[in-house]
């Protein structure tokens, strides 16, 4: 199992080298740079290439990024070309606020749509059982961005009552997590109930019935703990989406995340910040693959690695 | 022929249902604009932001309204309609096909070759949508080529993954190895033998993916990195008429409305392909 682990472990760290060479390059590729946007339209060609140089941009792109993987190395993610501050620093500045709505949007789906989900398996044909499908298949088919401007549209331009952007106040966050919770809770309530419903007709529930063990019993030990086993799967990976940061719903909402800050440094090739911020998200979501695969074998008995 | 259609229709109210959608939403951006014959791009400003036809103000031959510039939306959303839909079906295609091969192949042959294919699977899925997306259309310059990559790119793997996960799990059953006991070929043994036991699966997932994109390529076009104006297209109408939310609500509204009808019309089609196609679901009736 170690051996696996440390298998994993380089292997990850080979992925995110290979990203980093990617990603590097793309921007280096695509047209337009930073010195571009730093320098007056006006500029002189000659200016043009004084700002170049400055910035670091002139010499050969092996030698670009070989700077660059020398300060990794050394814990240093380069100086953003705008914001003028390192990298790293400007990152763990705008991390709180992608984690608090990750965190209460996932923490809101699990404690809503486990519980529902499993209602609505054992409970088939029940009036909340129709009206929670109903709403999970509506849920599931809005884009969150489209679910966030009709929320704005509703509770701020039309009701007054919660802001449109920014996260100056508590009610600043009530719009952006709703935004977020609504498909994915749809989702896990879906999914909880086709896994529970599967599970319940496996002979070794019908075992445990006829063993004469109490319904709730029945349900709880057997049923449930083994259906949850691909919901833990697809809630741990929805969560890491959410952590590498909803981009588009933090734009809509102006909120000062990750998702937000990705696409401006991208836009302004700005980089330094623009690897920095691609290379954060890729290590969150392959370290929550790996967790994930782990936390299976630690799970259920039946998985094993060699 | 058709009384077999029905049969697999019956009480399958997802599959009717999401069929019903789907073709209904087909007809309307397939046939519409050619019955309409309206413009999505000729600009009327004296009629800009009209509002939609019950509304005070507006007018029955621009039935939803019009927009900024006073394009009529009815048109606009049907063209748009064309190219949202469109896009998401040729890029579940590619990506459904290439993810497909890779995973026989991966599934099949296993050793390193698996494993190498699985970890470059896994670093596509890992790298962010937006951030690729964001970066082919840097290099290749906004548009529809690089939507399509772009989503070719980071669709495959989970074809290829679950594709693998099939193979894997028959890989070793008897029919197989009787197969091979008489001389067939990896190939032949790969097509007739292993395929048909992995379409159905693939076939319910190229549906759900195909939502899954419907809704990324109005994501992308939202931000500004899709379909560039003024061709309309469901995510770039909603990234225009959000700047109007106080005065013109319709812009955002009504394409978010068509989105959800047709991504709801592809789900309700693969939970119902699910029920037919799925051997372990058919054991439950709805």
């Amino acid at each position: 199992m170690s051996l696996y682990l440390v298998r994993r472990l380089m292997q990850l760290f080979v992925a995110l080298l290979g990203m980093s060479i990617i990603v590097f390059v793309a921007m280096r590729v695509a047209p337009g740079d930073p010195a571009e946007r730093m320098v007056s339209p006006l500029a002189t060609d000659q200016e043009l290439q004084q700002m170049r140089e400055a910035l670091g941009l002139n010499k050969p792109i092996y030698e670009q990024y070989a700077t660059f993987l020398r300060g990794v190395l050394h814990g240093n993610l380069g100086k953003s070309l705008f914001y003028n501050e390192s990298v790293l620093t400007i990152v763990l500045e705008r991390l709180p606020a992608t984690l608090q709505l990750a965190l209460i949007s996932m923490t809101v789906v699990v404690a809503v749509g486990i519980p529902l989900g499993i209602y609505s398996a054992t409970h088939g044909g029940s009036w909340l059982d129709i009206i929670a499908r109903m709403m999970a298949y509506i849920g599931q088919a809005m884009p969150s961005f489209w679910l966030a401007i009709v929320l704005i549209l509703v509770f701020s331009v039309g009701l007054g009552i919660f802001p449109t952007f920014g996260r100056r106040s508590l009610s600043c966050f009530v719009l952006p997590s709703i935004s977020l919770i609504l498909p994915r809770l749809a989702r896990v309530m879906r999914f909880v109930r086709s896994a529970v419903l599967e599970v319940m007709h496996e002979d070794y529930v019908r075992t445990a019935r006829a063993k004469g063990l109490l319904e709730r019993s029945v349900l709880y030990r057997h049923t449930v703990r083994n259906a949850l086993i691909p919901v833990v799967t697809d809630t741990w990976l929805q969560f890491a989406w959410l952590l590498g940061g909803s981009m588009i719903v933090e734009v809509v909402f102006a909120w000062p995340g990750i998702g937000a800050l990705t696409i401006n440094a991208i836009y302004s090739r700005d980089y330094p910040l623009a690897e920095g911020c691609v290379m954060l998200l890729a290590l969150i979501f392959l370290l929550a693959n790996l967790l994930m695969d782990l936390s299976y074998a630690a799970i259920d008995p039946r998985v094993r690695y060699r | 022929m058709m009384a077999r259609i029905i049969g697999v229709m019956r009480g399958n109210f997802s599959l009717v249902s999401g069929t019903t959608i789907l073709v209904i939403v087909l007809s309307t951006v397939v046939f519409g604009p050619l019955i309409l014959r309206s413009d999505p791009l000729s600009q009327d400003l004296v009629a800009r932001l009209r509002p939609p036809a019950w509304a005070a103000g507006g007018t029955s031959d621009r039935l939803l309204g019009t927009d900024a510039l006073g394009r009529d939306m009815v048109s606009r959303l049907m063209y748009g309609g064309r190219v949202s839909v469109a896009l998401g079906v040729v890029a579940v295609t590619s990506a459904g096909l290439v993810g497909l091969a890779i995973g026989l192949m991966a599934g099949y042959f296993g050793g390193a070759m698996d494993d190498v294919i699985m970890r470059i699977a896994e670093i596509q899925m890992a790298f962010p949508l937006l951030v690729l997306a964001l970066i082919l259309m840097a290099v290749f310059g906004p548009g529809i080529v690089s939507m399509f990559v772009a989503f070719t790119i980071s669709g495959w793997p989970i074809f290829a993954k679950i594709t693998r996960g099939i193979v894997l799990s028959i890989r070793h059953q008897e029919f197989i190895e009787a197969a091979r006991a008489i001389g067939c070929g990896n190939i032949r043994l790969i097509i007739r033998h292993v395929l048909p036991n992995v379409l159905p699966y693939i076939v319910i997932l190229t549906a759900l993916q195909l939502s899954g994109m419907i809704l990324t390529e109005a994501g992308l076009s939202f931000v500004g990195i899709g379909i560039q104006p003024p061709t309309p297209s469901w995510g770039n109408m909603l990234g225009e008429g959000r700047a109007y939310l106080s005065n013109a609500w319709w812009l955002a509204t009504f394409p978010g409305i068509a989105l959800m009808i047709t991504v709801l019309g592809a789900n309700l089609l693969s939970d119902g392909l699910q029920v037919v196609l799925d051997p372990r679901a058919r054991r439950r009736i709805r």
